[in-house]
């Protein structure tokens, strides 16, 4: 919770009108700014000034604050908006010459409904308390407003701690992106409003005043100084929680070629597994008691080419999952400090010692004006037959790999086929798309799984796929059958932003 | 429960005091629940007919239709209106609130319209274009001090006319120094309608029911005229005919060949069809009346009589506004077939800031007028307010009332 000022409608109404009267869909920073300048400059707190009034030191000192310091945040509350074809006819209180009367009451039509219905309260939110004695003529001031936007929609305001639901983004580009771009009071705002009040406030000439016989209303002085926009976003939702946790990365001596993966990663399967001993955990084994429900995701196995990112080369990845123990992830922490070489038929390699690196900050940011996609590394390998019932595509089986990885993350109906449908229809509603899932024609599976179910066809591919939400963009991951033993890594692929945009269309 | 005493209007007036005072009330229609109620009718833009006033509002956390019974503007006019009347009716106290009254002489008649009712009150141009012992009102000294009239020091406002004050007044024609008084009383009445959403659960706006109208003339369903018999029955008929009405018939009537006829409808002979086209009464489950008494709009007035004294006269207005609010939440005849009765006693709240808020008894007439004489008394005393009734009599312009025509008011 927030440092806030908090504004609840007492009629359930906010009505205001920004612009040309076009509806105001929620009362700005700015608003809020002019309303407490007005509230300082006429309320009771405010000090005589001539024959005038003006906002007290401790106001303008906490008005000031807030032209420096605008909302970090902004609280909307659930809107409905308003309008429609009624149409109240009222006299405006002025006379005119018009029409065939020589002298007649101005009648005018305004919408009869107008404003936006309010579940709750709007609030303005600051992530640092400001100085004790800004809080304190806020915490006075507030009470003192009694509408934001018209007389008809009044309001109780006061400071209170909130939450927002939409936070300001200094760095907004307003021409793309979304957002709420709201106005906001900046420096100077105050003095330009009372100087504005100052320069209408003087009395006409006596001659001025005299009525005349076709009235016109006289608008007062929009004040546009000391005003900017700014972007009030709704932040991102948090990616939900990485299947794998951390990454523990050794750098490797060698290159490894990407057809020998699946092998050198269960040659260091089996040397970690040696190197705890007895009793090493299920988690790393991947051997499970009857009767034990498996998790999603066991330790994974994997290698990076020669540009791996945090060690500069070649290297040795072990994914730690999420479902382990404390308990287990000790032993293995432990155990794999000794690893320095691994015996391999293909030539031994040695390692360094390893650095831990979180698995949701593995990879660098996105580059500028592209977007994360990823691509299986070197190949990954459905995890499933395709399921009765139905067409099935390479891009549905990838589907299918990415719901497995991140299971938590979903709560499929049926069982076999019916629940592989679903959970792929499924990731879809998270955004996952495969945009490209092309078959990789080898003869020789073994360069892409361990072990082979006479039963079952190996279709090793390559797949270019976003993630949609489940994840952020730097998180390491693997997909498919292989992802615990050298297949199906995920590698940025970061796309144009407009060839994605394309795409959506 | 606390009634609320003179004592809780000084607080409500001094700095630290009350935001503002609520009070909510759940009507029924008077024949019951399953009756329904004539909500205001409005002009509908663009086309003939009249129509309701729907808006989307939420009733707790549901998201409802409800429609508009009475408007912010009219409950406002019924509270003026409600005073008004007390002062017509010489009402001893209420005679005493300052007032402007504007006299028009019209065939030999002689009309009154006071501040209390005209759409502006004091900033009103029927005050302007008046005149006041022969001079321009807008040149007088007593009008000038009235428009000039601040925040930092509204004391002749309040002497002349505080009903400004408390319902709100622009002085909008004026080319500076424009007097702006946002009315520090705002109120309501919604009834919610039955929800009725569509298949992705978005609420489907809802379509007024339509009843039908007739009318039976058994001397004959068709009776046409002719030329002469339309033009001499128009005629006779004309001080109780519009001018645009008896124009039309006039001219329908000259349209008339010899030896031709036509309906003469449009002088109330002869039957009508029944038609589907009239807007029937509208079911509410829950019908609310809301008003807000803002302290803090009060607050932002000032009277040239100190702190204490200011206090004071800004609960003199408090007890003014709560004066009409009683006298007008005791009438619940709002129009034809729109009786409302109270299903459950007003909830009336001040609020104590910080989230604290204290229960006060709803007031009647009679506990209305006793609070605003003590709050008078306590004016007089501590702020030499100086109430007298009558403050300005206006001559009006005899160029407007000569101009004025009959309209229909659709709001």
């Amino acid at each position: 919770m927030s440092f806030a000022i908090v504004a609840e409608p007492l009629l359930g109404v906010y009505k205001g009108q920004v612009g040309g009267g076009q509806l105001d869909p929620l009362p700005s920073p700015a608003r809020l700014h002019a309303a407490l300048v007005c509230a300082a400059a006429q309320g009771v707190r405010a000090v005589a000034d001539g024959d005038g009034l003006r906002p007290c030191d401790a106001d303008r000192d906490a008005l000031r604050w807030l032209e420096a310091h605008p909302p970090d945040g902004i609280a909307v509350p659930e809107t409905l908006p308003n309008g429609g074809a009624a149409t109240a006819y009222r006299k405006e209180g002025l006379v005119v010459k018009e029409g065939r009367s020589p002298l007649s009451e101005k009648l005018v039509g305004k919408p009869a409904v107008t404003g936006v219905a309010v579940a709750g309260r709007f609030a303005w939110t600051w992530e640092q308390d400001p100085p004790e004695p800004v809080a304190a003529a806020l915490g006075a001031l507030c009470p003192e407003v009694p509408y934001l936007g018209t007389s008809e929609s009044p309001v109780r305001l006061a400071v209170a701690a909130a939450d927002p639901t939409h936070r300001l983004d200094r760095d907004a580009d307003l021409f793309t992106g979304e957002g709420l771009d709201l106005t906001v009071a900046t420096t100077g705002r105050a003095d330009a409003l009372e100087a504005a009040h100052r320069e209408t406030s003087v009395a006409p000439l006596l001659r001025a005043d005299a009525h005349r016989s076709s009235e016109k209303t006289t608008a007062p002085p929009v004040v546009t100084a000391g005003l900017e926009l700014g972007r009030y976003a709704r932040p991102e939702p948090p990616p939900p929680p990485t299947p794998w946790t951390s990454v523990l990365l050794f750098r490797v001596d060698r290159p490894i070629p990407p057809q020998l993966r699946v092998r050198y990663a269960v040659a260091v399967h089996r040397a970690l597994v040696a190197l705890v001993g007895d009793g090493a955990p299920a988690v790393l084994t991947g051997v499970y008691e009857p009767g034990v429900s498996r998790p999603s995701n066991r330790c994974a196995i994997q290698f990076l080419g020669p540009d791996a990112p945090h060690v500069g080369g070649t290297a040795l990845a072990l994914l730690l999952p999420r479902e382990a123990s404390e308990v287990d992830l000790t032993l293995i922490r432990m155990a794999v400090q000794r690893l320095r070489h691994v015996k391999v038929a293909a030539g031994p390699f040695g390692v360094k010692p390893p650095v831990e690196v979180p698995a949701d900050a593995f990879w660098p940011e996105p580059a500028v004006g592209t977007e994360r996609w990823w691509q299986t590394e070197p190949v990954a390998v459905p995890d499933s037959r395709p399921p009765r019932g139905g067409r099935w595509s390479l891009a549905d089986a990838a589907a299918l790999s990415v719901a497995l990885v991140w299971r938590h993350e979903f709560s499929a109906p049926g069982r076999g086929d019916v629940r592989y449908r679903a959970l792929a229809e499924a990731a879809a509603g998270r955004g996952v798309r495969v945009e490209s899932a092309v078959r990789v024609m080898d003869r020789d599976v073994g360069h892409y799984v361990h072990k082979v179910n006479p039963d079952t066809v190996i279709q090793p591919y390559r797949a270019v796929l976003s993630l949609g939400d489940l994840t952020g963009p730097r998180t390491i991951a693997a997909i498919g059958q292989s992802r615990h033993l050298g297949g199906g890594l995920l590698v940025p692929r970061d796309l144009p932003s407009d060839i994605v945009r394309r795409w959506a269309r | 429960m606390r009634s609320l005493d003179l004592a809780s209007l000084l607080a409500a007036g001094s700095a630290g005091g009350p935001s503002c005072l609520t009070s909510t009330t759940a009507l029924e229609p008077a024949g019951g629940r399953h009756t329904s109620v004539a909500p205001a009718k409005f002009a509908a833009r663009g086309k003939k007919g009249g129509v309701y006033a729907y808006e989307q509002r939420y009733l707790g956390d549901e998201s409802r239709y409800a429609v508009v019974v009475d408007s912010k503007q009219s409950q406002l006019n019924r509270a003026e209106v409600a005073l008004a009347q007390a002062v017509e009716d010489r009402h001893p106290l209420l005679s005493r609130v300052p007032h402007v009254r504007v006299s028009y002489e019209r065939d030999g008649a002689v009309e009154h319209y006071y501040d209390l009712t005209l759409p502006h009150r004091v900033f009103d141009g029927h005050i302007r274009a008046g005149a006041i012992d022969g001079q321009p009102t807008t040149q007088t000294e007593a009008y000038r001090a009235v428009r000039d009239a601040t925040p930092a020091n509204a004391r002749a406002l309040l002497e002349t006319s505080p009903v400004t004050l408390v319902f709100g007044g622009w002085d909008s024609s004026r080319r500076s120094r424009q007097g702006r008084w946002r009315s520090a009383l705002v109120g309501e009445i919604v009834g919610f309608v039955a929800a009725s959403r569509d298949q992705a659960g978005v609420l489907a706006e809802p379509t007024p029911a339509l009843r039908g109208g007739a009318r039976v003339d058994p001397v004959g369903m068709q009776i046409n005229l002719n030329k002469k018999a339309m033009t001499e029955t128009a005629t006779r008929q004309q001080a109780e005919l519009s001018p645009a009405t008896y124009g039309d018939i006039v001219k329908a009537a000259n349209g008339i060949k010899p030896g031709d006829a036509k309906s003469a409808s449009a002088l109330g002979l002869g039957g009508i069809p029944p038609t589907l086209d009239q807007l029937a009464g509208v079911a509410c489950d829950t019908i609310i009346r809301t008003h807000v008494l803002s302290f803090a709009t009060l607050r932002q007035m000032r009277f040239g009589a100190g702190v204490e004294g200011d206090a004071v006269c800004r609960a003199l207005l408090a007890a003014l506004a709560l004066n009409a609010l009683a006298r007008s939440d005791a009438e619940l005849y709002l129009r034809a077939n729109c009786d409302l009765v109270e299903a459950e006693m007003p909830m009336v709240r001040l609020d104590q800031r910080g989230g604290a808020f204290l229960d006060v008894e709803p007031l009647s007439i009679d506990a209305a007028d006793l609070l605003l004489s003590e709050a008078l008394a306590h004016a007089e005393k501590a702020a030499d307010v100086k109430w007298s009734g009558l403050a300005m009599r206006v001559t009006g312009n005899p160029d407007i009332v000569s101009g004025a025509v009959e309209t229909d008011d659709n709001a």
